[in-house]
């Protein structure tokens, strides 16, 4: 045997022809002709090109017969082949061995004598289509193959209604589908289509016998002038929308019209124009996705869309050409063929009921979506899906699949990367929005635009304002676009996945933490195929909540973490109650008792780095001093700003910096706030600390001034409006501190070291400042009871000013007749007159002048107390109205015994009739 | 001892026996020939649906013809038969009357 040289194909073709024949060389003239060309227009091959596959095939094949032993010799020889490595082209000498394999149980079907004719024409059309197969294979249907159904291989099944064809079951790794044009998704088609392709050569091989057809029933009626063939081949230009010779489309009508003036018989025009509503479907359907597939603005679901009606409609022209070619089929072979094998108007009806019904939906579809994009588009295609056929079901949910598999992977990228993906790199206008603050969603016109960003092609629901710096990141920067929001992810999913980007990027560019999200997400994925798409979405309640709470947890957790541990929250939270809400007790005091001489003098003397030194000796004095020093470098002295006439006591604050991360949760507002309460508070200590001055001037001086008894009156009426003042302010003290700072502290802290994200910390935060401010009359309800306050307040300055008047003239009365009485005891240890007459009459005159103004202190102090119960009765009148319960039990407190009540008559009625009612209501 | 060319050789001749083998265990009824024949195009790129359909074709042809040659040759043969029978006793006869 000569070694494969190099002969040239047609060369080695003749040689086969001449073997093969048994001829010589110039006989066999045609058949070369007809060989040549053969292999010429076919030459690529269109079965796939897959060794295992064939080998597979070839084993089927052989179990077929019945002969395991042989299968197994064909293993052995297999793999004896591959070892060699000779060949290189293994696969295709197999396949050409498997398509000329014969069963030897089969009976010949070598061809009877009379029709060899026409037989090398014939061959070669039916060749030429190789084309994939749809899996439906009209041609497999036994229309010029009758003994097909005697061989062993085929099984027909039955089919919904249509049981005279049969499908060939595919001898292959695909599966049958159970019924005939309905359709699936195309993972059946895809996978049949593999087995299909192989199993192609087997029924082909088989050669077509025209003689053995059985004989022909009259098809039709043969009377028309318009063959049935004609209005056939019309109406196979009409399926795909081009007009026939007689059909044609009526644009005004918007529908397949039959030319009146074409003589057909009813029965056909009716059947025509039913036929012709399959154009009109495909017409609607194409025209629907050219208009769309160019438009670059239509976003990635829409373009997705256009791609899933595209390849139903590719399935449908796959139908159209098997028809194709069956009419061309006829054509070549004439009129020989047999009626069975026939296109008809009724076989048309038939065949093409189920595309008609596919067609349909996604018509219906096509129109519910007009003018639809992104989430908008999704949801409709959802909403279309509840249906109760289950073959529309299966259409709409594989469409839906791959619509929303853009979706899916924006939602994947946002919550594991935080990014909004542009794969638009075109440069845009940027536009700036106007978006007010604290609105939640953009209607999608306004959307401001990254630069080199379209974001209205992003079919997303979550949208960044560019124009929104770090520190406002957390507040501004990302939103909700509702009316993207697919109808089949629910508001609370929705919410969670923008808290989770949200802190993915709070994460990245605020807290500079570069973990890569696979830290913070072990069991993050990429990117599922579409099929997992539409499972997703199928198993809403499932496997895309689980999704998408298990990544919430472990971001905001991962989150939390961060926040609490390099950047200390809590603690600041903490300091902020120690220092701004008069926390640290024995620190304030220190610090006041520092700044007393201090902030006595008026504002503009005051110096800023005086008062930050004072601070720091504070500090250092008491039990502060043992606080981080991160904290304490965060505290500082800030200055309000300075009207005339104020002293320094008008202008001091404390004050706490944040920044970065825990700006966040201390907004501006918030700081301002705080700075509002602090200022309030440190008043009321204030109150506290000069009170408790008078209460030690009283004490030390009672003992001094008892020697002068005019002055008992009066000292009196100090004494009990000091008492009254301190009662006051004490039970003000017992409110702010207990009932205001303590309890909201308590609840704050609960949700704080409960929250499972950022954004539970923020409101919970919020909510404590406002519950603080409203209940220390800070805002805006209670500003008449504030202004009330502050009367009373400065009510206790005057009467400290007053009081501190009396002392002091009283001492400075003292000490002269202390001294004149030293004077005169000196003067009668050294033997004189103790006081001469004339200094006795000075210092009658001068007692008496002391005398005579001690009713003008009492009538200023009558004044004053008059005018002090004056603002508390009011006080308490307000009190009692006030909506706030806690401030009605503070009225309770300041007026236990009823000692305003029994001065004022407004205050009874309104006591009674709220006592009344409150009784009632416990 | 083998040369590169003899290993070669006995390579190729063992790869063309186990195909004829498996061309015999499906059944093809090529002999070694055409199947060393078939082994060449294929190697050289051929489709391998299309040399098989021509291969059917030839076989369709060439069997058709058979029949043709057949039904001639029976034919012929038969006249042939008639022919020797015809004249047969002529000679038998002539000969036994010498």
């Amino acid at each position: 045997m000569a070694a494969l040289d190099q002969k040239s194909p047609n060369v080695l073709l003749q040689n086969l022809c001449c073997k093969i024949t048994g001829k010589s060389e110039a006989d066999v003239a045609h058949q070369f002709q007809y060989a040549v060309r053969v292999i010429g227009s076919n030459y690529a091959p269109t079965i796939e090109r897959d060794e295992f596959l064939v080998s597979e095939k070839i084993k089927k094949e052989l179990l077929k017969q019945r002969r395991e032993a042989d299968a197994a010799l064909f293993s052995e020889l297999h793999r004896k082949l591959q070892t060699q490595g000779v060949l290189k082209h293994r696969w295709s000498i197999l396949y050409l061995l498997l398509s000329l394999c014969e069963d030897p149980r089969k009976p010949s079907n070598r061809v009877p004598v009379c029709s060899y004719g026409p037989l090398l024409a014939q061959a070669l059309p039916r060749d030429v289509h190789s084309t994939p197969f749809y899996y439906a294979r009209p041609q497999s249907l036994p229309l010029s193959y009758p003994e097909r159904s005697a061989t062993a291989h085929n099984s027909s099944m039955a089919t919904s209604g249509i049981s005279s064809m049969g499908v060939f079951s595919i001898n292959g790794p695909g599966p049958t589908p159970p019924s005939l044009l309905t359709g699936p998704g195309p993972q059946a088609v895809g996978e049949s289509m593999r087995g299909s392709r192989l199993a192609w050569t087997l029924p082909v091989s088989s050669s077509p016998s025209g003689a053995a057809a059985a004989p022909r029933p009259p098809s039709g009626p043969s009377s028309t002038e318009i063959g049935e063939a004609a209005l056939v081949r019309d109406i196979l230009y009409v399926f795909q929308g081009i007009d026939g010779k007689f059909i044609k489309m009526c644009s005004p009508e918007n529908c397949y019209k039959i030319d009146s003036k074409v003589p057909l018989c009813k029965s056909l025009r009716d059947t025509s124009s039913r036929l012709a509503e399959l154009g009109w479907l495909h017409n609607k359907i194409r025209k629907y996705t050219d208009s769309h597939s160019l438009d670059r603005a239509f976003g990635l679901v829409g373009q997705s869309f256009c791609a899933a009606l595209h390849q139903e409609l590719k399935e449908y022209y796959r139908l159209l050409s098997v028809l194709h070619a069956q009419l061309q089929v006829e054509d070549d072979q004439g009129v020989n063929v047999s009626v069975d094998s026939s296109l008809t108007l009724r076989r048309l009806l038939v065949w093409t009921y189920d595309p008609k019904v596919r067609l349909k939906t996604l018509a219906a579809l096509v129109d519910y979506c007009q003018g639809r994009k992104g989430g908008e588009l999704a949801s409709a295609v959802h909403a279309y899906g509840k249906t109760g056929d289950p073959h529309m079901r299966a259409l709409i949910q594989h469409i839906l699949g791959l619509v929303s598999h853009p979706i899916l992977n924006f939602l994947y990228r946002w919550i594991y990367d935080g990014e909004l993906e542009d794969t638009y790199h075109e440069s845009m206008p940027t536009q700036l929005s106007l978006k007010s603050s604290g609105v939640e969603e953009l209607s999608p016109n306004q959307i401001p635009l990254r630069a080199g960003t379209n974001q209205t092609l992003l079919p997303f629901f979550v949208a960044s304002d560019p124009t929104v710096k770090t520190d406002r990141l957390w507040h501004d920067k990302y939103s909700l676009r509702k009316s993207m929001i697919p109808s089949f992810i629910t508001m609370d999913q929705a919410r969670k996945v923008l808290l989770i980007g949200k802190s993915i990027n709070f994460l990245h560019q605020v807290c500079h933490d570069r973990t890569p999200p696979g830290k913070i997400m072990p069991a993050s994925k990429s990117t599922d195929s579409p099929k997992d798409a539409a499972e997703l979405f199928t198993d809403l309640e499932g496997a895309f909540q689980s999704k998408i709470d298990a990544a919430y947890f472990e971001t905001s957790k991962y989150l939390l973490d961060v926040l609490n541990k390099n950047y200390q929250l809590l603690e600041h939270l903490q300091a902020m109650r120690r220092y701004l809400l008069l926390g640290q007790g024995d620190f304030i005091r220190h610090l006041m008792d520092l700044l007393k001489p201090e902030l006595a003098r008026a504002a503009t003397t005051l110096y800023q780095h005086n008062l930050t030194g004072i601070l720091e000796t504070a500090v250092r004095a008491t039990n502060a001093q043992f606080d981080s020093p991160e904290i304490l470098k965060r505290l500082d002295v800030r200055l309000l700003e300075v009207s005339p006439g104020d002293t320094g006591w008008d202008v001091f604050s404390l004050d706490y910096h944040v920044e970065g991360p825990i700006a966040t949760v201390f907004t501006r507002e918030c700081m301002s706030h705080y700075l509002r309460v602090f200022n309030f508070l440190w008043r009321a200590k204030r109150m506290e600390y000069i009170l408790t001055d008078i209460w030690k001037g009283q004490m030390c001086n009672a003992k001094l001034l008892k020697s002068m008894p005019e002055l008992s009156g009066v000292l009196h009426q100090c004494h009990v409006l000091a008492s009254e003042m301190v009662h006051f302010i004490h039970q003000m003290q017992y409110y702010i501190t207990f009932e205001v700072l303590e309890c909201s502290w308590d609840e704050l802290w609960n949700k704080v070291q409960q929250a499972q994200d950022l954004d539970h910390i923020i409101a919970a935060h919020d909510v404590f400042l406002d519950t603080i401010i409203s209940r220390c009359l800070l805002d805006v309800n209670n500003r008449s009871l504030l202004n009330q306050l502050r009367a009373v307040f400065d009510q206790i300055i005057e009467f400290q000013n007053a009081q501190d008047t009396l002392y002091r003239s009283a001492l400075e009365e003292l000490q002269l007749r202390i001294q004149f009485e030293d004077k005169k005891r000196r003067r009668e240890e050294m033997g004189e007159w103790g006081v001469t007459a004339e200094q006795e009459a000075e210092e009658n005159r001068r007692v008496q002048e002391f005398k005579d103004t001690i009713p003008k202190m009492c009538s200023q102090l009558r004044l004053l107390t008059h005018f002090y119960q004056g603002i508390v009765q009011e006080f308490l009148r307000l009190l009692m109205t006030s909506s706030d319960e806690s401030l009605q039990f503070l009225s309770f407190r300041l007026d236990f015994n009823e000692h305003y009540k029994a001065r004022d008559p407004r205050l009874r009625p309104s006591l009674g009739a709220t006592r009344g009612r409150r009784s009632s209501n416990i | 001892m083998a040369s590169p060319a003899n290993a070669n050789m006995n390579a190729v001749r063992e790869t063309m026996d186990v195909l004829l083998e498996i061309s015999r265990l499906l059944n093809t009824g090529l002999d070694m020939e055409s199947l060393s024949i078939c082994v060449r195009l294929c190697e050289q790129g051929i489709n391998p649906e299309a040399l098989s359909s021509v291969i059917k074709e030839l076989r369709r042809a060439s069997d058709s013809l058979k029949v043709v040659d057949l039904w001639w040759h029976s034919l012929i043969s038969a006249t042939l038969h008639l022919l020797v029978l015809s004249t047969l006793p002529y000679f038998g006869l002539m000969q036994d009357h010498k």
